[in-house]
């Protein structure tokens, strides 16, 4: 360990992840940052900093510079430095990155990260059209892209080779969903069967749309400071950004951030535990349960059947629902991994509440370069004592 | 830029580093395995194989439902993303096929003519 100081979630909140034709992008900012200001036991005016991250709004609403002045200004939060983060999915993560840092640095002592995002804008085709931009679009344009297919082909070699099978793929997505249900922030959520899930219309692979994350918008907030929430201290423990693109076909970004942040925070994969991970599609988490080195290559579906990863089970993953079944307004989704486990590490979750924990890790991916997801970011986060 | 005239036919643009050797699509002004600053012009494919593939239900960019996409790696090494105009399977040979004048490319099967052909040579 360096000696910096620490820095602490001092306070998160959200707005409810959605379909909210009638609620502009400020307002969901406003509500967020508001939870998140009374959370910490904070005024607007005690925010030194801020970070405000959003992918799409430039193309999808309008607004393609100074967003963040713009959202926060509605919220209260003026005159203070304001900083702009697009990072596509992993905005949110790494504007959070970003505040901990000038808390780490001892520049401020409160910063506030938000993310918000609004992808209804009744038309789905110009939805989707955006997030293709979320690549290298010179060399994607023409391809027809869907990240749904990215992620099919990744989970390719797992399916045809019979180590993930049809029933593992409804399974996990029947998990998501059920958590989702008990989470009052979720825009899905659902007790589902096999058959629901695997009857359901087929968009990529073997993927269907209960196991896809939906179009979404709705908005998160932490803020992030040198001293704690006056009932419960969330210190920041590891908080690591990464890009990929070198990688190829191995996709090692992901395992790259993970490994650096098990080395910054001195712990490994037994110490974790509650998870929160990007599942774009919930099949996807068995993928992200062997780069966590929470079971070996090629035994994420053995792990998975031991129910583990379920809220009561050892090592709970993605206990908000996750993507699936929360909702994932791009630059929102960061963040609200990050509410997620605040709430569960000081055991405010409500009926989705996992056993007593201490060591959090979130993980939140972005985008796609050269066969690899872009960018990853890897937080961990531990209750004191 | 991203197709190149090559004789009669069309291949794709790219990168050859000069210090290292490593080819890469797109050209890239600095190698990414070296990090020299020699990267010249070179033209990739036709022949490339689908190491991962996906097909797709919902039609966009133009593009209508079912259509296949995949990854495929070029005979000279790098791995694109690209659609592909039936579908494949893992290890499936695959060409370069492309609308020069609209800039749009995609890859074909090759036949099992043509395979054998090739591995008689």
């Amino acid at each position: 360990m360096n000696d910096r100081r620490t820095a602490y979630i001092r306070g998160v909140g959200m707005h409810p992840f959605g379909r909210f034709p009638d609620v502009s992008l400020r307002q969901m900012t406003a509500v967020a940052v508001g939870a998140a200001l009374d959370d910490a036991g904070l005024g607007p005016d005690q925010i030194e900093a801020a970070y405000f991250a959003n992918s799409l709004g430039g193309v999808l609403n309008g607004q393609e510079a100074i967003r963040g002045e713009v959202n926060l200004h509605h919220a209260g939060i003026s005159e203070i430095p304001i900083v702009n983060v697009e990072n596509a999915c992993a905005s949110g993560s790494t504007a959070l990155w970003n505040a901990i840092r000038l808390v780490w640095s001892g520049e401020v002592e409160t910063a506030l990260a938000v993310g918000a995002e609004k992808l209804f804008v009744g038309d789905t085709g110009r939805t989707l059209a955006a997030l293709r931009m979320a690549t290298d679009v010179e060399m994607t344009q023409g391809q027809a892209l869907q990240f749904t297919a990215m992620y099919a082909m990744r989970l390719q070699e797992y399916v045809q080779s019979g180590l993930l099978t049809e029933r593992h793929l409804a399974e996990i997505t029947i998990k998501n969903q059920r958590n989702g249900a008990l989470n009052p922030y979720a825009q899905f959520g659902a007790d589902l069967t096999e058959e629901e899930v695997l009857a359901a219309r087929r968009i990529a692979g073997p993927l269907t749309i209960p196991m896809i994350a939906g179009i979404s918008d709705g908005a998160a907030a932490a803020v992030v400071s040198s001293t704690p929430h006056a009932d419960a201290s969330i210190a920041v423990r590891a908080s690591i950004l990464a890009t990929g693109g070198v990688d190829g076909l191995n996709e090692g970004v992901v395992r790259r951030a993970i490994s650096q942040a098990y080395e910054s925070a001195d712990i490994g994969p037994a110490d974790l535990d509650v998870v929160e991970v990007h599942d774009t599609t919930a099949p996807i988490e068995f993928l992200y349960y062997e780069d966590l080195g929470l079971c070996a290559r090629g035994k994420a579906g053995a792990y998975f059947d031991s129910g583990a990863t379920q809220l009561g089970g050892a090592t709970p993953v993605n206990p908000s629902g996750g993507l699936t079944a929360r909702g994932h307004p791009v630059g929102a989704t960061g963040l609200a991994q990050i509410a997620e486990l605040v709430w569960q590490l000081r055991g405010q979750a409500g009926e989705r509440q996992v056993h007593e924990s201490r060591l959090a890790l979130s993980q939140n991916s972005g985008g796609w370069l050269d066969g690899d997801t872009a960018v990853c970011s890897v937080h961990v986060l531990e209750r004191g004592a | 830029m991203r197709l190149m005239a090559d004789g009669d036919g069309l291949r794709l643009a790219g990168g050859l580093c000069a210090d290292c050797g490593h080819r890469m699509i797109p050209q890239r002004a600095v190698c990414p395995a070296c990090g020299g600053a020699r990267v010249g012009l070179a033209a990739f494919g036709p022949d490339g194989v689908v190491r991962k593939w996906s097909d797709l239900t919902v039609s966009v960019d133009g593009v209508e439902a079912p259509y296949w996409v995949g990854l495929v790696e070029l005979a000279e090494g790098p791995v694109l993303f690209v659609r592909l105009a039936s579908q494949p399977e893992v290890g499936q040979r695959v060409r370069l096929a492309a609308d020069a004048a609209a800039d749009v490319y995609w890859f074909e099967a090759v036949g099992d003519e043509a395979s054998a052909e090739e591995e008689g040579k």
